[in-house]
């Protein structure tokens, strides 16, 4: 396993935690992909899985961001921004033939990970707490109706 | 240049150093905004306690480079293109690490012409990715 999922990482809001778990189950399943040699078709079908679940955990993000006037917005969302732009460029190359997935990328995208987690998600958290958004629902949310 | 082992020893001791001083995020930042106009606007209205944490994980960024963990070159070269977004130019990354080096200098009793050269060479890498911005190592397979 390439990543643990430790309280260390947890922001506090239960909603965006779980949805950070399947970022970090991702990751892992690609690192088991290409650990196991099953292939760059396999490791491609992973990354656009983790390509389309972090465009809609970023929008989710967002929204709140929006939603209870987050004065670290515009930051934020240049660090999502410039992430998309990256892995849509990667994916572009894939395709094409030019480039494969790495161990490079792969821990790249495990420094990614954890490193926004612990640098960025981080401080919006306590903000959004105390702004009024509940840390735990006894529903399971629609987000993870649709994507399980 | 690669960076021997004597070498980051030294400059994890001298990291030591100038943090057990207790005045060394202080100092740092008192002279990196101190140092032009064009930073103390970067950094008005952001707490100071955000921008120690950003400067130690910074820091930690730097050692894993000079370590060679994987990974953390494309990721010094994707957080140089989201500061490229915010127009920081070049020469910022080169006053940040002269002022840092400054701040080793008054915190670390120990300090020496090679202890700059150590720090100068650990830090020296990150900021060569970070001085290329847009351009600097997009996602690849190496």
């Amino acid at each position: 396993m390439l990543i643990e999922w430790s309280d260390e990482l947890s922001v506090g809001i239960q909603e965006i935690d779980e949805q950070h778990k399947v970022l970090v189950g991702l990751v892992n399943e690609m690192h088991e992909a290409i650990h196991a040699r099953h292939g760059s078709e396999v490791s491609s079908e992973i990354l656009q899985r983790l390509a389309d679940y972090t465009k809609i955990h970023f929008a989710v993000e967002e929204s709140l961001f929006r939603i209870f006037d987050y004065p670290g917005y515009e930051e934020h969302k240049a660090q999502h921004d410039e992430l998309i732009r990256e892995i849509l460029e990667l994916q572009a190359k894939i395709a094409a033939g030019k480039t494969n997935i790495s161990f490079q990328l792969l821990h790249f995208l495990k420094m990614w990970l954890t490193q926004h987690i612990l640098d960025s998600d981080k401080e919006y958290s306590p903000y959004l707490l105390k702004s009024g958004l509940k840390a735990k629902s006894s529903q399971t949310g629609w987000f993870k109706k649709l994507w399980h | 240049m690669s960076i021997s082992e004597q070498d980051l020893v030294a400059f994890h001791e001298s990291l030591d150093r100038a943090s057990n001083s207790g005045k060394f995020l202080d100092v740092f930042y008192d002279g990196f905004i101190a140092s032009s106009i064009d930073v103390e606007m970067i950094f008005k209205d952001t707490d100071m306690n955000r921008l120690k944490r950003k400067l130690k994980s910074s820091l930690h960024m730097m050692t894993m480079l000079v370590d060679n963990e994987p990974g953390t070159e494309m990721y010094i070269g994707h957080l140089a293109r989201v500061h490229d977004r915010y127009n920081i130019p070049p020469e910022m990354f080169s006053l940040w690490m002269d002022l840092l080096i400054e701040a080793v200098r008054v915190c670390d009793q120990e300090f020496d012409d090679r202890t700059e050269t150590v720090w100068r060479q650990v830090i020296g890498k990150g900021i060569a990715i970070m001085t290329q911005g847009a351009d600097a190592k997009v996602i690849d397979a190496v």
